[in-house]
Order: structure tokens, then sequence, then C-alpha cells
């Protein structure tokens, strides 16, 4: 009977690692999150929808293998819209850092991380008021350690991807991603290899491929209802009394004193976002905060220029009411009408994202115009007048879109 | 130290258990108890050092106030009620002074103001045992103790932080002079699996189950009107990762005490096959329901004055049952519904036996008993809804979702797959609409209720499937049986070592997590 129990417990030893072993290469082969640059074979694991939900880890290991000279911070937003690929670019190549629900904490801590690596030339921000919500300017603990260089500044140790690579190969979080991996190859939803989003078949039965949802109108009403449904939009800004030295303003002023510190060419913008939105941000009482916010921008921009005897970075503002962002909303039940510039009311295309890269570039491009009247520079002289006409075109609006509007309120009723 | 970390798996379990070994080799079974001592300190320790002084104080105490009460002194049960009352003072400052102090405040109107007290680790654990300790000494079931052994009763590590609740007539026959270290290859294997399927389902089922209940729980905080299905799998997420994590913790603590050569006793015995609920509290952290018996129970009266009696001694010992889980009302409700449970149970077997029905639902067939334990479980759900919401008004909150106040949605994306069954449903009420990302009810979570429900209902426990070996300090003492197919026992066979590994290679993946975002939109 001994014998039995010693042969069971090598048994046990012997099959275990081999499981581990089995496993452990088995998610190296699938790569579900694109970090150890497996081969990539087609209908196993050349899609990598895990990569969605994982891009804080994606991204930085991403920017590490590209050594870009130029990348872009910001949200899903600027994921979606703005292309590293674009011709004003100064220097290449480039990688589209923005990150899902990314706060202004997490844009400064991959840009310290990105030039760290690589000095950068060029950088492109994204800004969106909600990524200077004072209630959500974390950054999760190992999200840290991963990244080359600590918040202040000094080198994180060379063992940082240790625990990467045991969770990523030894886990059931990594297992799981891996099986989700090889049956999901057929999704449509994927990160390129720049970083930006992008919708891999468009069909045209189900637009977007978005939620499962085959309207425009299906989209906007899901995006919204979401956002009228979230509670950090609850939260007390806190923008309206503002100083300019609360946290989040805080980690802005640091990213542009890490500009002007390592030369890198910045260029600062307001994203725009489809005019249905301002009024859902209406219903949570934040019209005057977004005011606020883009003062202290402005404020904090000029004085850091002051500080560094330079000019300030350009910071421009497409956040207000045109063409693009009054586009029609299909009505309910159309599936067919595609919209021109927007994937849902707050992520625009990369048509649109280009139109704002033309101006931020100056850029004159063979196939198409760049549109003037879109977007304007902001500083302390004419902030007053650009807020004064986003509020009356904000008007203007609302008495000629009054079914869009009720849409909006009645969500809130 | 967490059980389920690398550090206490391959760092300290592996040094406690060779400097067992070789300590027992060549020295004195009290050196190996001291050895156990240290280490369960340090265990103790890893977290929080500063309350090694707290749990150290105690012991002394304790163990002192022992001796003295063995004595043939004067005035015993005084002083072993201010013994036991020193103990309750203790565990009362650090769990209830800021939840008395808030409640003073919310009654009065005054403005008491407290600092956070912290929880110790341990501590609501090894004050219960010890008040067992006093009161075993005050009703003459002395053990033949040393000091060491004392603090190896107390301190043990394996049950230190959750349990099982040990009596001094469990443990100590099995240490002190007749303590025998000794590691065989059998004892190894038996707790090694058992540990292993502990670890196994806390990390995977638990932990997993787990993801999905915290979301809807914290919608309910929030009070976003969490619809019927939503609601639901909250509920019952929580109920079977409760179970899970128990009943982990409890299999944990018996393969380890193996390891050590201590047999631990019973603490959990499938409580969910329960077809009462006198029944589920027999199964269900059966340490504690003896301690509620045996010390709060029976010395208030039990049923020993009438049925009315009865039911107010069940209320109180079960209200306090509650709030010995936490500092909170939802506690206190918790317990005072089940106490109310019981008051049922017990009232229903007075009438038939008045009425002189001998039926007895144990003994019946599974087609009659099932409703029973389907009715027994449901039941138990809804009080867990109390024990795991934040506050009294997110109990409420999941309540309307599960009875249907916030309606019956499901995603309008499940219509067109359901076919029939969707047209169905949305003709009897269900409404099929844009749902906004509220928690909860996903396929996955779907997935593993059931595959939760499977195991809980129709899988042997861990204590069967070892019968063979008796691995607990005592058997269940209701309907014990072993598993009808040889196959379902363990046995130290290539098919057992295959099953085992692959529950050790998922335990092993399951400490480890990637980061996903929690909040992301794109």
């Amino acid at each position: 009977m001994q014998l039995q129990f010693k042969k069971y417990l090598i048994r046990l030893l012997i099959i275990t690692l081999l499981l581990l072993v089995l496993i452990g290469g088995f998610n190296w082969l699938v790569d579900p999150y694109d970090i150890y640059y497996s081969p990539k074979i087609a209908g196993f694991n050349a899609l990598k929808p895990e990569e969605i939900t994982h891009t804080l880890m994606t991204k930085a290991y991403a920017v590490q293998q590209l050594k870009s000279e130029g990348i872009i911070l910001g949200t899903s937003a600027a994921q979606w819209g703005i292309d590293p690929d674009h011709q004003g670019w100064s220097y290449q190549p480039v990688y589209n850092l923005g990150l899902p629900g990314a706060n202004v904490y997490t844009m400064f801590r991959y840009l310290q991380h990105a030039n760290d690596i690589q000095p950068l030339k060029q950088v492109v921000i994204g800004l969106d008021f909600d990524s200077f919500n004072i209630h959500h300017l974390a950054m999760a603990a190992d999200a840290e350690v991963r990244l080359s260089v600590s918040y202040e500044g000094e080198k994180n140790s060379s063992l940082r991807r240790f625990d990467d690579i045991i969770a990523t190969l030894f886990s059931l979080d990594a297992l799981i991603s891996s099986i989700n991996t090889v049956t999901h190859q057929k999704g449509t939803l994927r990160i390129k290899d720049n970083g930006m989003y992008e919708i891999a078949e468009q069909d045209p039965t189900n637009l977007n491929g978005y939620h499962g949802i085959n309207s425009y109108h299906g989209i906007f009403s899901y995006e919204e209802g979401t956002y009228a449904n979230d509670s950090s939009f609850h939260d007390d800004f806190r923008f309206s009394n503002a100083t300019t030295d609360i946290p989040p303003f805080t980690y802005y002023r640091q990213m542009l004193q890490f500009a002007y510190s390592n030369n890198i060419d910045l260029r600062l913008f307001i994203s725009p976002s489809h005019a249905r939105l301002w009024e859902l941000f209406d219903n949570f009482g934040l019209l005057p905060d977004i005011e606020a916010w883009k003062r202290i921008l402005v404020a904090i921009n000029e004085e850091e220029a002051r500080n560094y005897g330079s000019e300030p970075f350009p910071l421009w503002d497409f956040s207000g009411y045109n063409e693009f962002t009054i586009e029609a909303v299909p009505v309910a039940g159309d599936t067919e009408t595609m919209m021109h510039w927007w994937i849902d009311p707050r992520h625009y295309n990369k048509e649109l994202g280009d139109f704002i890269l033309d101006r931020i570039f100056g850029y004159y491009g063979p196939s198409h115009t760049m549109r003037t009247d879109f977007g304007v520079l902001l500083n302390s002289a004419n902030i007053d007048s650009v807020l004064q006409k986003i509020r009356e075109d904000r008007q203007y609006y609302r008495d000629t879109h009054p079914e869009d509007v009720a849409e909006i309120d009645a969500l809130f009723e | 130290m967490l059980f389920n970390s690398y550090i206490f798996l391959f760092i300290f379990l592996p040094v406690t258990l060779l400097g067992y070994y070789f300590i027992g080799k060549r020295y004195s079974s009290r050196a190996v108890i001291i050895w156990l001592v240290a280490a369960s300190l340090v265990f103790f320790a890893w977290s929080n050092p500063i309350y090694l002084i707290l749990l150290s104080a105690s012991v002394l105490f304790n163990y002192a106030y022992g001796r003295i009460l063995v004595k043939p002194i004067q005035r015993r049960t005084l002083i072993m009620a201010l013994g036991v009352a020193a103990n309750i003072l203790l565990l009362g400052y650090f769990k209830y002074a800021n939840f008395f102090i808030d409640n003073i405040n919310a009654l009065f109107d005054t403005g008491f103001h407290l600092e956070t007290v912290v929880l110790p680790l341990a501590i609501s654990f090894f004050t219960l045992q010890q008040i067992t300790y006093l009161v075993d000494i005050y009703r003459g079931q002395w053990q033949e103790h040393g000091f060491w052994d004392y603090c190896l009763f107390v301190t043990f590590f394996p049950k230190l932080l959750s349990g099982p609740i040990v009596r001094m007539r469990e443990m100590m026959p099995q240490i002190g002079k007749n303590f025998r270290p000794r590691l065989s290859t059998q004892v190894v294997s038996i707790a090694l699996t058992i540990l292993f399927l502990g670890l196994f389902k806390k990390v995977v089922l638990a932990d997993q189950i787990g993801t999905y209940v915290a979301p809807v729980f914290d919608a309910a905080t929030r009070g976003s009107g969490i619809s019927f299905f939503n609601s639901w799998t909250g509920a019952l997420g929580y109920t079977f990762q409760l179970y899970f994590d128990f009943s982990a913790y409890s299999d944990i603590a018996i393969g380890l005490g193996l390891l050590f050569g201590i047999k631990l006793p019973l603490n959990f015995y499938s409580p969910y096959k329960s077809k009462s609920i006198i029944e589920f509290w027999r199964r269900w952290h059966i340490t504690l329901s003896t301690f509620i018996r045996d010390y709060l129970y029976i010395p208030m009266g039990g049923n020993r004055h009438g049925f009315a009696r009865q039911v107010i001694y069940l209320l109180a010992a079960m209200a306090i049952a509650g709030l010995w889980h936490g500092a909170g009302w939802t506690f206190v409700i918790w317990g005072g519904l089940h106490g109310f449970y019981l008051a049922v149970n017990h009232g229903w077997r007075r009438l038939k036996k008045a009425l002189g029905i001998e039926s007895d639902v144990q003994k019946s067939p599974w087609w009659s008993s099932a409703p029973s334990t389907l009715f027994t479980f449901i039941a138990v759900t809804i009080a867990w809804v109390f024990f795991r919401a934040d506050s009294l008004s997110a109990a409420v909150e999941m309540f309307k979702g599960m009875f249907g106040v916030y309606g019956f949605h499901l995603p309008v994306t499940y219509y067109a797959p359901l076919g029939a069954v969707g047209q169905f449903l949305n003709n009897i009420g269900v409404s099929f609409d844009l749902q906004y990302p509220l928690p909860g009810f996903v396929p996955l979570a779907i997935i593993w209720i059931l595959i939760a429900l499977f195991i809980c209902w129709f899988l042997p426990n861990v204590q069967e499937y070892m019968s063979d070996f008796q691995p607990a300090l005592e058997g269940f003492r209701g309907e014990s049986k072993k598993p009808r197919f040889s196959w379902l026992r363990w046995k130290p066979s290539l098919a057992s070592a295959l099953v085992v590994s692959i529950i050790i290679a998922l335990a092993f993946l399951g400490l480890n997590q990637v980061t996903q975002f929690i909040y992301f939109r794109f």
C-alpha cells in the first residue's frame, strides 16, 4: 500500500508539471494579449479579441517593441479616430497609445513610459472631459510596475516583466483568454498594429458589428443610455470653483512640463462629440463644469509657457457645433443609412479624425481639403467668445432638433 | 498570510513541513509543538505583526485563567462568567465599538466620535474557541495539557483564521505527550489531495463565480434598479460563492491539519443538500452551530420551557450568531431570519407529531424530498442577500429586483437566438430591450451557476470522496454514506492521480490574475 501512495505522489507531480507546461505553452502560442509576438496563424490566433479588454498591458509592450518617435495619447475616442499614419506627422514611427477610459494620470504615465524607451519628438493628446474626473484618477498597481519608469521618474526594476510573464502564461484568466481567442476568430473589432481600433468587416446587416445592434439609432440609444446610467457622471467634478492645482490638473500640467523639458513637439486638442452628447451632459448639470475645465486647460497652458519662456502649446477645441457634430442620426428602425463621421455619439471615425489632424498639423492633403471652419485654437484672449459661440450654437441646435433633445431628456425622467 | 498565495504554498508550507519532519525525528514531541506554534505565529503576524501582542495576551490570560478555574474554588460560576466576559469585551471593542457608537449617535442624535477600529485577524475565532475552553473547564470537561499544547490549541495555523472551532476534548488527546509527528506517503497523499481540492474550490469556483456577484450588489447599493434576471444571478452567485469559499477553507484546514498530524473536526458537509433548515445548520459551519447550541441555546433554556420560549431562544441565539459574523444590522437580520426559519421548522415538526403524522423526510424517496431540498435552498439564498448586502436599503433593492418590481428584462441580442422561446418569454411579459451594461446576467455566469448547482446537489463531497480514509476527526452525524460507486471514492490510483492533477494545475493557475478593465468602454 505504501508503494501505491508513493507512486500516486510521483504521478501527481509529473502529471501536474506536464499540464502546466502544456497550458503555459498553449498560452504562449495563442498569445491572447499580443505581448510575446508568437506566430500569428490565420483562423487560430491572428485576431486578438482579448486585447480590447487588456489594452493597458498590450500597448505598454507594443510601444516598447515599436520604439516610436511619436505617440497619440487619449481615451478610446483618440484610439478610434486619430491615425498614426496620417501624412501630417513629422516623424515616424508613430503609435496610437489611446487607452479606453484613460484618465489624465494614466496618460502622463504612458507618456513617461514611451519617452523612456525612445525619446519622443512629437505627441498629440486628445483631451476628454471625463478623463479629469477627480474620483477616477487611479491606475492598477500591476499596471504601474509594468511601465519603464515610476511616477517619480526612476527606472522600474528590469524584473518588472516577470509578474506579467507568470500571469499571462500561468493563470486561469490567461487560459480563458486564450480559449476565447481561438474560438472568436471571426470578431469584427480589433486593435491594429499601429494601436488604432479597426472594424475588420463592414457587414450591412449588422452595422459596425457593435453590440449586435443593427441600426445607428440603436447604437446611439445604447451608448446614451449607458452614460445616463453611469454613476461616474453623478460624481462631483468640482470644476466650477476649481483651482488649477487639484490633482487632475496637476497631471495635465506635468505633461506640459514634461514636453518642455524633453523638447517634445506637443499638440493638444479637445475631442469633438456628437451634439446629442452635450445634451446628455446638460442633464447631469455638467455644462458649466465643462466650460470651467476648458478655461483651466487654457490657463495652465499659458502659465507653463511663461514659466519656460516659450510659446504655449497649440490647444485646439473641436467640441463646437458644425456639420460633423450635428450629423443627423438615422431614425429608429432605419438599418440602412450609415453615418459618415460617427461610430457612436462619443467616438468619431478616422475620416473625421483626419480632418482634426489636418488642422493640428496644418496639412493640406491631396485627397481632401482642410476644413478651416472646423476647430479653433484656444487662448485666454478668445476663450470667452468661443464659449459664448458654443452656447449660442447649442441653443440653435436645440431649437432645430427637438426630437433629438427630447430623446435625451427622456433618459433622465 | 493567505492560503491562496504563492508565499504560503511555496515558502511557508514547505519550510514548516521540513522543520516539522526533522525536529520530529530528532527531538521531543514538545519541540515539534513549539515549532508549530512558532510557525503559526509567523503565519498570523505576516500581514500585521502588531496584533501578535493581542493574540499572545489573550492566550496567556485564558491559559492562566483556566488554571485558576480548574481548582476547586468558591464562586466558580461567577469567576467563569467574568473570564468569558473579558473575552467578549475584547472582541466587543475591536469588532463592535464603531457599530455601537454609530447606533448610539443615530438613536440619540449624539456626536460621539471614535476612530475606526481595525478588526484584527482571527479574533472572532480565537475568542469563541477560548470561551469554549473556559466553559468546558467549568463544566469539568478537563483534558490534560501543558502550556505549549494550549498555545497550539488556539493558534494552530490551519484553523486560526476561519475555523473550525476546536474543543479541548477534540484536540488535546491528539497532542501533548501522545503527539507523534510522522509523515508517511499515505498521509501526504491524502492531505495534499484534500488541500488542493479545497484550494481549487476557492480560487477557481468561488473566485470565478464571485466576479459576477460583486457588480450586482454594487448596483444594488447605488440603487440602480436591477431587474429580475440580474438580481437572481447576483443572489444565486453569492449563494455559491460563499459555499465554495467556506467549503474550501474547511477542506484546506482539514488537509493541512492532517499533514501535521492533527485531525480537525468536520465543519462543512454539503449543506445545500439539506432537506430542512434544521438539517442545514447541521451541515453548514458545523462547529459554530455546535457552539451556538452548547453555549447559547441550551444554557438559555433550549426546548425545555415550551414552544413559545423556544422560539424566543432560537431567535435570540441566531441573532447573536448573526452579529458574530459582522458588526451590522444586515447580519443581525440574517441571523434572526434563520432563527425564524428554525422556529417554523421546529413548529412544523411539533405539529406533525401532534397530528400523529409519522413521515420522515430523511427516509423518503428523492421525488418527495426534492421539493424540501429546493425550498430549503431558496430560503437560504434569500437569507444570504442580507448577509452580502452593504446595507439594509441595498438588500431591499435586491429583493425588489428578485420579486420583479424592476421588471423582467433581457438583452435585445438574445431575442433572435432564442427563437420560439424568445417569443414565448415576450408573450408572458419578459421584455427584450437595449440593456445597458448592467451586471451579472451574462451567459458565462449562468453556466457557472449551473455547474455549481450540479456540484452542490449531485456530487459526493470531499469527505465522502475520501471516505475510505476518514480524514476528519468525526464523521458526519447525519446520514453519512460512502458513495455507491467505488470510482467515486478516492484511492491512490492512476485515475485519481489524473483527476487530482488537473485540479491542482487549475488551482495553481487560479492563484494569479491578469487585470482587466473593470470600467471600460470602447
